[in-house]
């Protein structure tokens, strides 16, 4: 590919992971930047996703730990409970102060930032509408498409912000409901149930598959863990039937639930009901029919693992680009830098081998690769073995002693293939696996590999042991 | 999760004769016993089954109306040790849980016999499938093995 000219004007739609990181590795490489974002920086996962649900999951988790303190030895005077506006007001302090942290970025890297919505008009032209109805033109050289998605509305019961609601709805909660519905059993369900159950609400959670959490990527043996610490927190799960109506009446909103693959129906009153069913993309809202592209059926932007589109200079990264290429913030920051790198030349396709993924349920899970049944669909001699956290010492020490962790691996050659976790600060021991998928480690290598005690990285150590059929504590 | 009033276990485990096995009782090689109550079976796991396990901090039982087939997964009982899978030693569908288990899971500990009974079912074959399972001299052969 022939070098272009510098400095090229590169234009960047939307202020998410994905679109900051792409503005300031590009501003870093020498281009002229211009972002547009229509709302606030850093996108859904500062605003309505990652951030504000983890703060929320934080407040919970000082509520459960507190409840539990006379164990350790701790005495509470008086009593413990949930200030819901308090715990708002902490979340949005966080969100405030990350997202003046994003300006800065962008100001430290010169990228020029534009408030307002982008509508794409013909090649190297589109045009920035703001709040106060004014437009400005935008010339671009290469467009990088980063403008995300929003909440999936289900059109038999319209989210209304007070009865039925979004996920965004839940992050802006000023009370905490006394009972909760919510539909869907996905990543975001999960994690809500969870949150929302131990921050003191009753929740009930309906899946219309035959498991929480059907993605293919997620090991069912750790799916069967998750659902048992539901049943402990008393959480109501109920999978194999869908809402088929939801109904707001004197007390909150009355679902009528259908089994998908069985007559049978279920009536539930809750206080108020939530659908997270999945995410709906913004693409159609930006023009891009005036340059050729060509939306997929269900509207997101197809490109090609450069993250370039159909119509040269045109790349679309995050979660604009679809379930296919994994929606998660760090996936789509490591496609920004593919796209930018792209742009200058450099042909450095995507990687998506090795993403881990992380689920703040209680406890957190967190995945990496193959799951046994993917391995083994790819004909792979595989084999999976699992330790309990509940033989660590520093589990024991911390009272958090549910879970374990699981490594898929190639029987001949022990090659790690996936690892899958459950348990205390799973989201950051899953690195560990993530490097060794990534860079084909065997469990031979991580068994003798020394791990700190008393910590819980030892418990990928105590799998890997287990995986070279020389089990210790595990 | 970890009830602060109960009784700090001993940390060995105890010997065969220092545990109980009533006589009137079928057992299982996964060490659950079964007593006939009218046309149902009462199910829980035996003394020696709540030794090896140690501080029992929860059990997660099927529901009411559950069918099983026998050697079918119904249930696991957490420790802190270890979780131990329960596996049906009948075919037949549940007809009661032990209400008492939910808060109160030491019960299998302090009664594994009586006030700390698991399931209920009504199996398929009616109460003589019981038949099936093994002696009380047999299990405590296998014990010994």
């Amino acid at each position: 590919m022939s070098t272009e000219p510098t400095p090229l004007n590169i234009v960047v739609i939307g202020g998410g992971p994905g679109g900051y990181t792409a503005a300031i590795r590009a501003a870093q490489k020498g281009a002229e930047v211009t972002l547009i974002e229509m709302d606030r920086l850093g996108g859904t996962c500062l605003n309505r996703g990652c951030i504000p649900s983890k703060c929320m999951k934080s407040s919970a988790q000082i509520l459960e730990d507190l409840k539990k303190a006379g164990t350790f030895g701790v005495t509470v005077e008086g009593t413990v409970s949930l200030d819901m506006a308090a715990l708002m007001e902490r979340k949005q302090k966080v969100v405030d102060n990350l997202g003046l942290g994003i300006q800065t970025l962008l100001a430290h890297n010169r990228v020029q930032v534009i408030r307002g919505r982008a509508l794409i008009d013909a090649q190297g032209r589109l045009w920035a509408a703001m709040g106060d109805g004014t437009r400005s033109e935008v010339p671009w050289d290469r467009l990088i498409i980063a403008a995300g998605t929003g909440p999936m509305n289900i059109p038999a019961f319209p989210f209304d912000g007070r009865d039925i609601l979004s996920s965004d709805d839940i992050l802006n909660l000023d009370t905490l409901p006394e009972s909760i519905l919510i539909l869907g059993g996905g990543v975001i369900g999960c994690e809500f149930a969870c949150i929302l159950s131990a921050l003191g609400a009753k929740v009930t959670l309906v899946e219309a598959q035959d498991r929480i959490l059907p993605v293919p990527f997620i090991e069912k043996e750790t799916v069967k863990l998750l659902a048992r610490e539901m049943k402990k927190r008393k959480i109501k799960v109920i999978t194999g039937q869908a809402a088929v109506s939801a109904t707001p009446e004197e007390g909150g909103v009355r679902v009528l639930l259908k089994g998908c693959d069985r007559p049978d129906t279920t009536e539930i009153l809750a206080e108020k009901m939530a659908v997270c069913v999945g995410r709906t993309s913004n693409a159609p809202a930006l023009g891009l029919e005036n340059l050729g592209l060509t939306l997929d059926r269900s509207g997101w932007i197809p490109v090609d693992n450069f993250m370039a589109s159909a119509v040269p200079g045109i790349y679309a990264i995050g979660d604009i680009t679809g379930p296919e290429r994994i929606m998660l913030a760090h996936v789509a920051a490591s496609e920004a830098e593919v796209a930018v790198d792209h742009i200058f030349g450099m042909d450095r396709p995507m990687d998506y081998g090795a993403i881990p993924g992380a689920i703040f349920t209680l406890p957190e899970m967190a995945n990496v690769g193959l799951t046994m049944d993917q391995a083994l669909e790819k004909g792979i001699d595989a084999r999976t073995d699992a330790v309990m956290f509940r033989t660590l010492g520093k589990s024991q020490v911390i009272g958090e002693i549910a879970g374990e962790s699981r490594i898929v691996s190639d029987r001949q050659s022990g090659r790690i293939l996936g690892v899958h976790i459950i348990g205390p600060h799973a989201s950051d021991l899953i690195a560990e696996g993530v490097l060794a998928v990534k860079e084909g480690i065997s469990v031979a290598a991580l068994s003798q590999t020394i791990h700190a005690h008393p910590t819980l990285s030892e418990i990928m150590l105590e799998t890997a042991f287990k995986a070279c059929d020389n089990p210790l504590h595990g | 999760m970890a009830d602060t009033e109960s009784e700090r276990k001993e940390t060995h485990m105890k010997s065969i004769d220092e545990l109980n096995f009533p006589d009137e009782l079928a057992y299982s090689r996964d060490h659950l016993w079964a007593r006939i109550n009218g046309d149902r079976v009462r199910i829980g796991i035996t003394d020696y089954a709540q030794d090896q396990l140690g501080d029992i901090v929860y059990v997660e039982l099927p529901e009411p109306e559950d069918h099983f087939d026998a050697d079918e997964e119904f249930g696991s009982i957490e420790s802190v040790k270890t979780v131990s899978q329960l596996h049906s030693p009948l075919a037949g569908t549940v007809s009661a849980i032990n209400p008492l288990l939910e808060d109160e899971p030491a019960t299998i500990a302090s009664s594994p016999y009586d006030a700390g009974w698991l399931i209920e079912i009504t199996p398929d074959d009616g109460v003589e499938a019981v038949e099936s399972m093994i002696s009380k001299a047999s299990y405590l052969q296998m014990l010994s093995d």
